[in-house]
């Protein structure tokens, strides 16, 4: 006897899920700033992922994206509905963050990677959830890919953020990047490149120093 | 394909972004050759330790600050729109507006000046020139002669229009007047702007003139402010028409 269970699926949920979308875009860029916090509740998630693989730290995420969305309701008016929201949003987020870079350098500093307070909060949750040492080891990838990242130069950390990390195919970043296929291509396969010689060098050392210490 | 170039396509691989006939030949190669497997893996590996780039996981007090720094600068701004007038002047796009109006002003008052510029040397080039006749061209450079110094200037600063004394004139024995002929050299002594040598005297157009010339010597007489000086102009008789332009050296 076979049991036949029907699963209904929400057919048309990314359908609704756009129109709703294109109504709220509608709504804050007639001036409704309850609309515009509904955007801004729908992305915030991916803009401060983004910005902070970008910039590296908490505090200047945060301005980053803070900045985005001042700059996203200034232009919404720009907006066509025909546009991918999202797109349009890591195009904004990668100007935002290559002017705050640029600032930066002006400043003498460059890619901060350093926990803010939410991994650390983050860390002790997990310590508590499973064990220490798997943590521990997390934490050290973690810490290894952090700064293997701030090595990268800065359009060779977005393309491979773009790619790798948010999953756009390679035309749509170079659509993001205002640049060519072939040149996101490049660009990816050399920040790969640089990662995987920075990871070997740091593990050498570092197993150089525990036998070192045994 | 030898292993040196799959190295160099193995972080494309890994990601999928080669065309599927490359993968077919590196995904060949790869499952032949360990050591270019070990460095697949290997890239790999580090495709998966990208993915651990992850930010912290930002609590919803985290968001709700950010939403509200968001807002409250929009309202803010919404309260005072405007712009102070020095800031609207310094934006970029409104300097780059003004200065590429500016070059554009430059270039077109520059244009006009030169294109003018033309327009009157071609004026001046064109003057009446060819259509001058033997008789003006002579009485000309009589009157430039009359001028007394002699010179060249006189000759090459002839203005294209002025009131003529024609040979006809001449030979009619008319009597041309002190005060006309002064009002001649006052116009000779007007700067023109001309190029020497424009309106060149063809000392061959003088001298075919002389069919009509007069059969009596023409005599003027010039007053100067000094009352000691008189310069005399006479004309020879015709019958040596050679004779003309030596005439003048009665001054």
């Amino acid at each position: 006897m076979s049991v036949v269970i029907e699963i209904q699926l929400p057919v048309n949920a990314l359908t609704q899920h756009q129109t709703s979308l294109s109504v709220l875009i509608e709504r804050a860029a007639s001036g409704d700033t309850q609309a515009f916090e509904q955007i801004m509740i729908l992305t915030q998630q991916r803009v401060m992922a983004m910005t902070w693989r970008m910039l590296g730290n908490d505090a200047d995420a945060r301005d980053a994206a803070q900045e985005v969305y001042l700059r996203v309701y200034k232009h919404l008016g720009r907006f066509r509905q025909d546009q991918d929201l999202f797109a349009w949003l890591y195009r904004i987020t990668v100007n935002v963050c290559r002017d705050f870079s640029r600032k930066r350098q002006n400043h003498g500093k460059r890619f901060l990677p350093m926990g803010g307070s939410a991994e650390v909060e983050a860390l002790s949750l997990a310590v508590d959830e499973i064990g220490a040492e798997e943590v521990l080891l997390q934490a050290q990838r973690r810490q290894l890919i952090t700064r293997a990242m701030a090595t990268l130069p800065h359009k060779e950390r977005m393309s491979l953020i773009l790619r790798d990390l948010e999953g756009l195919p390679t035309d749509e970043v170079a659509r993001i990047m205002k640049s060519s296929p072939a040149t996101v291509r490049s660009q990816i396969s050399s920040a790969r490149k640089k990662i995987r010689i920075y990871c070997e060098k740091y593990l050498k050392e570092r197993s150089g120093k525990n036998s070192h210490e045994l | 394909m030898n292993c040196k170039r799959l190295q160099e396509l193995l972080p494309l691989y890994v990601g999928r972004e080669l065309e599927d006939e490359q993968l077919q030949k590196i995904t060949t190669h790869v499952q032949s050759c360990e050591a270019c497997l070990e460095s697949a893996n290997a890239h790999r590996e580090v495709r998966q330790l990208i993915h651990e780039f992850e930010p912290p996981a930002f609590s919803d007090s985290f968001y709700a600050g950010l939403r509200k720094q968001v807002l409250g600068e929009l309202e803010t701004r919404v309260q005072s729109p405007t712009v102070p007038p020095l800031a609207g002047f310094l934006w970029p796009c409104v300097r780059w507006s003004l200065a590429a109006a500016l070059l554009v002003a430059i270039c077109g008052l520059a244009f006009y000046f030169s294109v003018n510029r033309g327009v009157e040397k071609q004026l001046v080039g064109t003057s009446p020139t060819a259509n001058r006749t033997t008789d003006e061209t002579a009485s000309n450079s009589d009157l430039s002669r009359l001028k007394g110094s002699g010179d060249e200037k006189g000759r090459k600063n002839t203005p294209p229009k002025r009131k003529r004394v024609s040979g006809a004139e001449l030979g009619a024995g008319k009597s041309i007047e002190r005060s006309q002929l002064r009002k001649e050299a006052e116009s000779l002594e007007r700067p023109a702007k001309m190029v020497a040598g424009e309106f060149p005297v063809n000392a061959d157009t003088s001298v075919a003139g002389t069919e009509d010339l007069p059969t009596k010597t023409l005599r003027v007489e010039i007053l100067t402010k000094d009352q000691n000086i008189r310069i005399i102009w006479f004309s020879s008789p015709p019958n040596n028409p050679d004779s003309l332009s030596d005439s003048h050296k009665g001054i």
